[in-house]
């Protein structure tokens, strides 16, 4: 596929009966929140399957922890849970593969019209896969995306269409030879955090649209400081800081690079501090990615953020 | 006629005491008169034939209820005197034994042979039977077969009374009274209902006795048993909340015999409750947002509870709309789910409805707007075990919010960043001003409204949450948990108008409930003194400015001092003609009139300018001679 899109004359991925594999990548979750989001999910497959729009559903675990999230006396109990609808199967990689290469892994073996990429502690809403797949009856849907609860994300999208710069791969759906089409998450450069606006881009660049469904509801368990503010731990900010380096680098915005080096340089903590030197330490083996997007068409970069956003949290 | 042999003594030692002591006559205003209008109010059906008086004593009713009614009086009782009496006055008479229910039953059925039984009465008399159970079930039979009423009387242990004197440690038995010494069962209102409903009695009217100051009033000195004291008003104001029945002497119901509606006429083991009970309200138009609202309770953390959704005024397709919403659901929280149609009444009256069929332990309300995290529950969870009993009281953020369509589906898209405008912990003082908390985040404990009777006021359309939660704050406390636990989604909607008229009722109401140990002047008071420290708090501070101001005044006075010094000293007067001769060439001072229209810069100029002037300067000398002279200082 060329950088343009070279999928085009544009298809509507969607067809009755659609098959669909769920992956989820573990690290350190609790049985309780697991099995929480596969009662959840099985209903919503449920419906789905009832409806005619999916024809089978699997549920794949990867699991990058140290030791393994589910026993098989557990993984047995989530199976018996939707024996009919949802069929589960865990996968433990014996190694932390990050978010992006996880996701890869699990999706090279598929075999389904459509992967949903999803945390593995999302308890999704009854009607969840038939509203996602409702999108991808438009010709032109390359991902759709669900609406996070409790707090919903502050990238806008347009109210009329549900187009939006990217989707956050936290519940978002993919058409599966899209995605091995735009080569997957790129696990190269991103570990944990922008794998999801770097693949949404790619989409994008390759004439799809990204699309946000509201009407696709999911609820990720985020809470607020008492004052209601983010509450990010140290890894969370520490990936997030790297991939805000490695983002702007890709996608051919070496002046916004250097601003946030000399941000993290001159005003960093200790998390920023070590960003910055990971990448220096990439640039200077070599180990940063192509540039790509270099007349910005699909990347944004609007006030630290990758799309226009409607308010702060 | 037929009477049972006297085989028990159930009603023996009764009846030793009744010797003698029970002739007690008929009034309009004592259980008697208000028995006979009891069944004077359903004469239609109780009109003719005949009354049996099961405990009659001296039966002083029996003349009235005969002229009034018409009825035919036959007593029961064990004691001979009593029915001596009874007999001189020319009424029928039998020694009756209330044993077991079905001797009773068969003694009844051989007195009444075939005539028409219009009604029975059994008047203080249940209060002295091992098992008064057995004998309703018996009276309730021969009614039952004659459709007859039956009318019960007893006397009321939870008259205010014996609660004041019970919670400082006071219970004594009387001679006669509402704790006769010879009582063996103890009746309130609600151990006479449970009773009639396992017996098969049903109250079809009632025309208790109350008594403001019953035979238990005693020590007359007891200052919570003294009417006049803040301790009685307190006290008398709590039991009100407790039921209606708080100064009733003498219970007096008028019942039919039905089905049993119950299997033990004595309360059950504590129930085994949810946590909680979540009330959502829904009028069927929005089933994605209940969807959602849904969402949220799936992904809580702790499952202990139960969601009732309450579907106000609906048409079909909108309750198929809630139904279908429901039926998506996960087969585990479907089954935590009731459906209750209310087609009457506003949101208030859909909010006691929902209150009242709630199990759970604490109660709270959600709208389909809202949004709860997922430790919402665990929170609760948290702190009711810290402080059972008070309202738990969480953090809720607000959010602007709007529906979107589009894609074959509708949806919410947030327009704004979350507000915080809530204090995170709960201040009562605040709360007396404004409505400082929101219903997401509140718990209210269910002994609140099931046993204090708190309830949301159908008057009011826009504070009633405050309302109660004000009332109840008083009675039971509240415990903050600080953290965010919600996010009300809020529309561009127009206010409905009357916030001010509610917002004063709401203080009144509080006032009530305060009353007894605040005047409700005071309460006026202290409400309107919030209200002028809330608008004196918007008045700018204008001290930095006023500071500024008198600095400013104090310069300019001294620059005018020193200007006016100067015009006015010898020296300047001395030196008039050299200024003359400048003015003759064109070179005009400022006016000493005009010094007063002067800024404090244009005066400090002005005095630069003086001291600069040659006349000024050359008087210099006589001017430093005249200081010496007068100051001894150079």
């Amino acid at each position: 596929m060329s950088e343009t899109g070279a999928c085009s004359p544009l298809r509507a991925f969607f067809r009755p009966g659609a098959s669909i594999q769920v992956q989820s990548v573990l690290y350190g979750n609790g049985f309780a929140s697991i099995e929480r989001a596969v009662l959840s999910l099985g209903r919503a497959a449920e419906l789905a399957v009832e409806s005619g729009m999916a024809g089978r559903v699997e549920l794949i675990y990867g699991d990058s922890s140290r030791n393994p999230c589910l026993s098989e006396c557990q993984l047995a109990q989530l199976c018996a849970l939707y024996p009919e609808t949802l069929s589960i199967r865990y996968d433990f990689f014996g190694r932390n593969y990050g978010s992006a290469r996880g996701h890869n892994r699990l999706a090279e073996a598929a075999a389904a019209d459509f992967i949903l990429v999803a945390n593995p502690d999302v308890v999704v809403s009854p009607r969840l896969l038939i509203h996602l797949l409702r999108a991808f009856t438009l010709p032109g849907t390359g991902m759709a995306e669900a609406k996070q609860l409790p707090i919903e994300h502050p990238k806008d999208y347009d109210p009329q269409t549900g187009e939006t710069s990217w989707a956050t791969t936290a519940c978002a759906l993919i058409p599966l030879p899209l995605f091995h089409a735009v080569g997957g998450f790129d696990a190269e450069t991103f570990f944990l955090y922008c794998d999801d606006v770097d693949f949404s881009w790619a989409v994008r660049m390759a004439g799809y649209k990204v699309i946000f469904q509201p009407g696709a509801v999911m609820f990720h368990d985020k809470r607020l400081s008492d004052e209601g503010k983010w509450l990010p731990s140290d890894a969370e900010k520490y990936y997030a800081a790297e991939a805000a380096l490695l983002l702007a680098h890709k996608w051919s915005r070496p002046e916004i690079v250097e601003k946030i080096l000399r941000e993290y340089g001159a005003y960093g903590d200790l998390v920023t501090r070590r960003a910055k030197a990971e990448y220096e330490a990439r640039k200077a083996v070599g180990r940063l990615p192509a540039p790509r997007d270099a007349e910005h068409k699909i990347g944004q970069f609007i006030d630290g953020m990758y799309a226009r956003h409607r308010y702060a949290l | 006629m037929a009477c049972m042999p006297d085989t028990v003594t159930h009603f023996s030692s009764a009846l030793r005491h009744r010797q003698g002591a029970y002739d007690n006559p008929f009034a309009a205003d004592n259980v008697y008169g208000h028995a006979l209008a009891l069944l004077s109010r359903h004469r239609g059906q109780a009109e003719g034939g005949l009354h049996i008086d099961i405990g009659s004593g001296f039966g002083r009713i029996a003349e009235p209820l005969v002229a009034e009614l018409g009825l035919t009086y036959l007593a029961c009782d064990l004691d001979e005197d009593a029915l001596g009496s009874l007999a001189e006055r020319g009424f029928e008479t039998c020694r009756l034994v209330l044993a077991s229910e079905e001797r009773v039953y068969q003694a009844l059925v051989a007195l009444i042979g075939g005539r028409r039984l219009a009604s029975i009465s059994i008047i203080d008399t249940l209060e002295h039977l091992d098992d008064p159970a057995a004998t309703l079930r018996a009276l309730a039979r021969v009614a039952g077969d004659h459709q007859a009423f039956v009318l019960i009387s007893v006397p009321n242990v939870a008259h205010r009374d014996l609660g004041l004197r019970l919670l400082f440690g006071l219970w004594e038995y009387t001679e006669t009274g509402i704790l006769d010494h010879t009582h063996r069962v103890l009746f309130s209102d609600a151990v006479l209902r449970r009773m009639l409903a396992a017996s098969g009695l049903h109250i079809v009217d009632e025309n208790d006795v109350q008594i403001r100051r019953s035979d238990q009033a005693f020590p007359v000195d007891h200052p919570a048993l003294q009417s006049g004291t803040t301790l009685h008003r307190l006290l008398c104001e709590l039991r009100g909340l407790g039921d209606r029945f708080g100064g009733t002497n003498q219970l007096v119901r008028l019942c039919t015999a039905g089905p049993v509606a119950r299997a033990l006429p004595f309360a059950a083991a504590a129930i085994d409750r949810p946590l909680l009970s979540v009330v959502i309200r829904s009028e069927g138009r929005q089933p994605d947002l209940l969807a959602a609202l849904m969402t949220c309770l799936a992904a809580q953390t702790n499952t202990d509870f139960e969601v009732l959704v309450l579907g106000h005024l609906l048409d079909r397709p909108r309750q198929v709309s809630i139904e279908q919403v429901i039926f998506d659901l996960p087969a585990w929280l479907r089954t935590k789910i009731r459906f209750i149609l209310i087609d009457h009444g506003n949101w208030t009256d859909l909010l006691n409805n929902g209150f009242a069929a709630a199990d759970g332990r604490y109660i709270c309300v959600l709208d389909e707007e809202d949004v709860v995290f997922g430790h919402w529950l665990e929170q609760f969870s948290q702190a009711a075990g810290t402080a059972p009993g008070r309202i738990l009281r969480g953090n809720v953020l607000t959010q602007s919010s709007r529906r979107v369509e589009y894609n074959f589906a509708t949806g919410i898209r947030a327009e704004s960043g979350v507000n915080n405008p809530h204090s995170s912990a709960f201040d009562f003082f605040e709360h007396l001003h404004a409505e400082g908390s929101a219903l997401p985040g509140l718990a209210f404990p269910r002994g609140l409204f099931h046993h204090l009777r708190i309830c949301f006021d159908p008057a009011l359309e826009i504070f009633a949450g405050w309302d109660v939660l004000l009332r109840g704050a008083a009675l039971v406390g509240v415990t903050s948990v600080p953290e965010v636990v919600a996010i009300q989604q809020k529309w561009n909607r127009p206010g409905s108008g009357g916030e001010a008229a509610e917002r004063r009722k709401v203080m009144e109401k509080f006032g009530a409930v305060a009353a007894p140990l605040w005047p409700a002047a005071c309460i006026g008071q202290l409400r309107d003194r919030l209200d002028e420290l809330a608008c004196l708090r918007q008045v700018p501070d204008t001290r930095p400015q006023l500071a500024a101001l008198s600095a400013e005044l104090a310069a300019h006075r001294e620059a005018l001092q020193n200007v006016a010094g100067i015009y006015g000293s010898r020296s300047w007067r001395m030196t008039a003609p050299l200024r003359f001769v400048q003015r003759l060439a064109g070179k005009r001072p400022a006016n000493q009139a005009a010094i007063g229209l002067l800024s404090t810069s244009q005066l400090r100029a002005l005095q630069a300018a003086v001291c600069a002037s040659r006349s000024w300067r050359i008087t210099a000398g006589p001017r430093w001679l005249w200081h010496w002279l007068c100051t001894g200082a150079p």
